[in-house]
């Protein structure tokens, strides 16, 4: 039988029980929960025809986020969160990179503007309240309205406002993605040794980008979109160090999703790419413009990024 | 008899072990409860996915038969029709957990487990399967892929509704 433990220790007691709401007020507790609490977790996650079996420490003390997520089947990939460093270990390419990520969305951020343009692009439904492995649940769907974005169901612990289960479909309402955990166990601390890394790294090649990304002024753009899907804003830009080339790193937006636009010059050792690749829910579309090479990622539908790739211009 | 290790664990469930291997990860499962244990975590959690009551219980001869049984309703479909790559993105998604591939793994474990259990067998090349793995080098194109996806990931993970998504696909990359 698959457990799910909810051990309420000392100092848990303030992430009370959640009384039923909007599907906004759903979302941004779910977002606290993960990462306000100290939980150990295993959980499962398939896409396409691939499946991943993984494990996760989460600790967080005093606003610091620490966290280790590791696949349990296959390669023992790891992934080691120090708040905002990210570490990354792949053993199959004996390669491991560490990285700054971006500050997490501070809670609570919500603006009513967010969320009427947010309505205009997916429909928040509350669907009525059911039982997960024995756990009532708050089920939340997020309709896409349009092709250009999925669509997400979720669904949240009722004592704590946990995701124990999210699937990610296509507007058709093709099946893209499935993760749900098996096992989840609250705790009042973690011990240091659950998050720190397992693997030997001996022999392994490392990549180090811990230089912040720096902010593009807007006038300094050099690249625009022309046909941007509706609801999908700028969020940043970033002149990345990458290699020896430093690369143009855009993120557009729609409140939920996001796609990334990589912008750089092509160089004699460097082979243009071009076309769609996808796996779950990324997609990725790459192609030459104007000497650069642009590469468009994001949790979309290929039609997203492919209309977005064919409209990248360079800023005259 | 020492503990099944997980790559091994995982391999036996995915499939991937040769046939000698599984034979030995089975001896052993049948003489360690912690790693009848972790095989049946293995199995649960592909059954929780898959909306199915698991019947999983105490008895390890049982539960394998019932799994065996059961087993081509809980491969997920293969649908390669649905997945198209770049040339050099292929060495970077990870591989699919094929159907086949699982369904050939049990095969064998019917196979294996059919021989009389008591027979002694050589402790199991465990470690093998680790050392199968042969280190690899990105080439340029794949390492500047992976900063691309890792870059976006760092960004999407900002949202607040990723969760622990982003993250997880991250660790479907296979970069070899």
């Amino acid at each position: 039988m698959i457990r799910l433990l909810f051990i309420l220790a000392a100092g848990l007691c303030n992430a009370g029980v959640v009384l039923a709401g909007s599907a906004q007020e759903h979302l941004d507790r779910m977002a606290h929960a993960i990462r306000s609490l100290n939980y150990v977790g295993t959980f499962v996650y398939v896409h396409g025809d691939a499946m991943e079996i993984m494990r996760i420490v989460h600790s967080s003390e005093e606003g610091r986020e620490h966290e280790r997520l590791s696949a349990l089947n296959g390669e023992a990939r790891e992934i080691i969160r120090n708040d905002d460093t990210v570490t990354c270990y792949f053993p199959a390419s004996r390669s491991a990179t560490v990285s700054k990520a971006r500050p997490r969305t501070p809670f609570p951020p919500r603006l009513p503007e967010d969320t009427h343009a947010l309505a205009a692009t997916y429909e928040f439904i509350v669907e009525p309240e059911t039982r997960l492995m024995e756990h009532a649940v708050y089920v939340v769907n997020i309709k896409p309205r349009d092709q250009f974005r999925y669509g997400y169901r979720l669904w949240l612990s009722q004592q704590h406002s946990l995701l124990m289960r999210s699937d990610l479909y296509a507007p058709n309402g093709e099946m893209l993605e499935k993760l749900m955990f098996t096992e989840l166990e609250l705790r009042s601390t973690i011990a240091p040794e659950l998050l720190a890394p397992t693997l030997n790294t001996e022999g392994f090649t490392w990549r180090r980008d811990l230089n912040e990304p720096q902010p593009t002024k807007q006038a300094e753009l050099k690249w625009t979109v022309a046909a941007l899907p509706q609801g999908f804003d700028l969020k940043s830009a970033t002149l990345r160090p990458m290699g020896d080339n430093p690369v143009q790193h855009l993120v557009y937006a729609d409140g939920l999703a996001s796609v990334s636009i990589f912008a750089e010059p092509l160089v004699p050792e460097h082979s243009p790419m071009q076309g769609l690749s996808q796996m779950g829910a990324l997609s990725m579309y790459a192609r030459v413009v104007e000497g650069h090479q642009i590469t468009v990622v994001g949790e979309v539908p290929p039609a997203t990024v492919e209309q977005i790739a064919h409209s990248v211009r360079m800023v005259d | 008899m020492k503990q099944i290790d997980k790559v091994s664990l995982s391999a036996l469930v995915d499939g991937e072990l040769e046939a000698a291997e599984c034979a030995a990860a089975v001896t052993q499962l049948l003489s360690d409860s912690d790693s009848r244990e972790r095989w049946r975590s293995y199995h649960l959690a592909r059954d929780a996915l898959a909306g199915i009551h698991s019947p999983l219980r105490g008895d390890f001869h049982t539960d394998l038969a019932l799994c065996i049984a059961r087993e081509p309703s809980i491969v997920a479909p293969n649908n390669p029709s649905k997945r198209r790559s770049l040339a050099l993105t292929r060495g970077i998604w990870r591989s699919p957990w094929l159907g086949w591939a699982v369904a050939a793994s049990v095969t064998a474990m019917t196979i294996i487990f059919s021989l009389p259990i008591q027979t002694h067998v050589q402790p199991a090349p465990t470690m093998q399967v680790a050392q199968r793995v042969a280190p690899a080098t990105l080439t340029p194109d794949q390492a500047r892929l992976s900063n691309y996806l890792v870059s976006h990931t760092e960004q999407s993970a900002a949202g607040r509704l990723q969760g622990i998504l982003p993250y997880s696909r991250l660790t479907s990359l296979n970069p070899q």
